[in-house]
């Protein structure tokens, strides 16, 4: 056998965070990361399938929703029915999303009343999976909010575009601007997710908050130096 | 301390078949933050560009294209391929990196953009193991002895988890989520341990407890998530039957990084609450083990609520 060959048998640590600490760590000094989108290419097999998927509306139990009330530029259609933002809910109102993925898109409704989200529908769905795949996720959303939780481990959506109408939606109902109106219908936060992009969801500081940040600034933007590097170029 | 209107940053991306989520709990303007999570959200691309099994010009596609000589790698492929071959021989083969052969054979080689079936070309041993992949760190180069599929989906995930979570370190508070398995460090926007609820693997609806957490990582793995074309296998095969490992519903780890939980979860999924709870224990991580018939293990003092 030639020298070079390690086996990993000699080579096994005990502790496989230490391993997966240090490996993080030698990966990110070595400071490579495209921050080019690593596909951009569409799916061309989106097949249509229209769905109007209803959950039940679920009874309040519990307190608020543990979910930030996070500021947000309201964009795709609003209807709030009040526009009394709780300090802890979301505005009442219907809102509507859509969230596109790799695999299509799925466009939602979403109900609050008194805070909390009462209602999620499927209003429309051109995505690749089978509709009996994302039926259920409206209960999910309704369900995790009257758990409480921040997020949810092991909750793989089977259609991620659900879950980035949602968020859309939800983007609305947080929004402390009262009386907003359309701004976008197609530019959310959702869309920003398409094919191989990533994207941030605009959501100016409360007022109040603007002036006093408790922590320094963020590192200073470090992908102008590894802009370009191609993903094998950080070898020796 | 944290108030109650701490705005929250957030970012999203597709990435790795799943929706990758970033949330920043910060009063730092939207722009600064949002430059941060841009970064953080490309380490997702750079991994499953470099890791992906169904990708034919990916870096480990092109690795298994070449047999019996050193071939140099990128960090990326081989920290990841190093972290899971040290898996492999922790667990002695229960979780096993080169399995990527057989996942292919039981229809998991289709590519989730495209559509398209991906296998790999060439003829693969069928009877090719972890230790048949050698690693020269000095050199940083590794050599398949024999033709075999690496398959680094247990791992890769939570290596861009991580990736993502040091770009993001500056930040006191934070969550990164691709798809159920997420880095949570500080508190949310309420000044709280992050909430992290655990998915029941039978009832969509239902959690089977939740998690406080800080400054770590919760990763599981499910059988209720991608089964195969006919519906009765899942991605996860004990590669030493070759079948689907059944004694678990869901496996849940705790852990320091995502690298270690996502890699452990897999590892414990295979090995079934006994051996998976003593796997645990030995590395100092938590995890809940659910059973199929709804049986629930949990490691000790583990931050846990029904």
């Amino acid at each position: 056998m030639a020298s070079w060959a390690t086996s990993v048998a000699e080579r096994t640590p005990r502790s496989l965070v230490a391993l997966s600490v240090s490996a993080v760590a030698a990966i990110y000094v070595a400071g490579f990361v495209s921050t080019q989108a690593a596909d951009t290419s569409l799916s061309g097999s989106v097949t249509s399938a229209p769905a109007a998927v209803t959950a039940p509306v679920v009874p309040n139990r519990g307190l608020a929703p543990s979910v930030a009330p996070t500021p947000a530029t309201p964009r795709g259609t609003t209807q709030p029915a009040s526009t009394a933002a709780t300090r802890t809910g979301y505005r009442d109102g219907t809102y509507r999303g859509t969230g596109t993925s790799r695999r299509g898109n799925v466009s939602v409704s979403l109900t609050v009343q008194g805070g909390k989200i009462s209602n999620v529908s499927i209003t429309g769905a051109t995505t690749q999976y089978p509709l009996s795949s994302i039926a259920r996720l409206p209960d999910q959303v309704v369900s995790r909010q009257s758990a409480q939780v921040d997020r949810v481990s092991g909750a793989t959506f089977s259609a991620m575009a659900f879950q980035g109408a949602v968020q859309q939606a939800l983007a609305q109902a947080q929004s402390t601007q009262a009386g907003t109106t359309a701004q976008s219908s197609s530019s959310g936060a959702a869309a920003r997710a398409a094919p191989g992009g990533s994207g941030t969801q605009p959501s100016p500081p409360p007022e109040g908050l603007q002036s006093a940040p408790r922590q320094r600034s963020a590192p200073a933007p470090r992908s102008g130096e590894r802009r370009g590097f191609d993903r094998r170029s950080d070898g020796d | 301390m944290l108030g109650a209107s701490t705005p929250v940053r957030r970012a999203f991306a597709v990435h790795m078949d799943t929706h990758v989520s970033i949330e920043v709990v910060s009063p730092e303007p939207e722009r600064t933050v949002g430059a941060a999570m841009d970064r953080a959200l490309g380490w997702f691309g750079v991994v499953e560009a470099t890791c992906s099994r169904f990708d034919p010009n990916s870096e480990l596609r092109l690795l298994t294209a070449q047999v019996g000589r050193p071939v140099p790698a990128s960090g990326v492929l081989f920290e990841a391929t190093r972290f899971a071959l040290a898996l492999a021989e922790l667990t002695g083969g229960a979780f096993d990196p080169t399995v990527g052969r057989l996942l292919e054979s039981r229809g998991f080689d289709r590519h989730y953009v495209t559509g398209e079936h991906t296998p790999s070309h060439g003829a693969a041993d069928a009877s090719a193991r972890y230790r048949d992949v050698r690693l020269d760190p000095a050199r940083r180069t590794i050599t398949l002895l024999r033709p075999l599929v690496l398959d680094l989906g247990a791992v890769a995930k939570g290596l861009a988890i991580d990736l993502a979570a040091r770009e993001l370190a500056a930040y006191p508070s934070f969550c990164v989520d691709a798809g159920g398995d997420l880095y949570a460090k500080g508190v949310n926007a309420q000044g709280m341990p992050w909430l992290i609820g655990i998915q029941h693997p039978r009832q969509v609806d239902a959690l089977v407890g939740r998690l406080q957490v800080s400054g770590h990582a919760v990763c599981t793995s499910g059988d209720y998530e991608r089964r195969s074309v006919d519906g009765l296998e899942h991605h996860l095969v004990d590669p030493r039957s070759g079948t689907s490992a059944e004694r678990l519903a869901s496996a849940t780890v705790v852990a320091p990084t995502a690298f270690a939980a996502d890699g452990l979860a897999t590892a414990a999924f295979v090995l079934g609450s006994r051996a998976g709870l003593r796997l645990l224990n030995r590395q100092r991580v938590g995890g809940v083990l659910v059973e199929p018939s709804g049986q629930m293990h949990t490691t000790p003092g583990l931050p846990f609520l029904p």
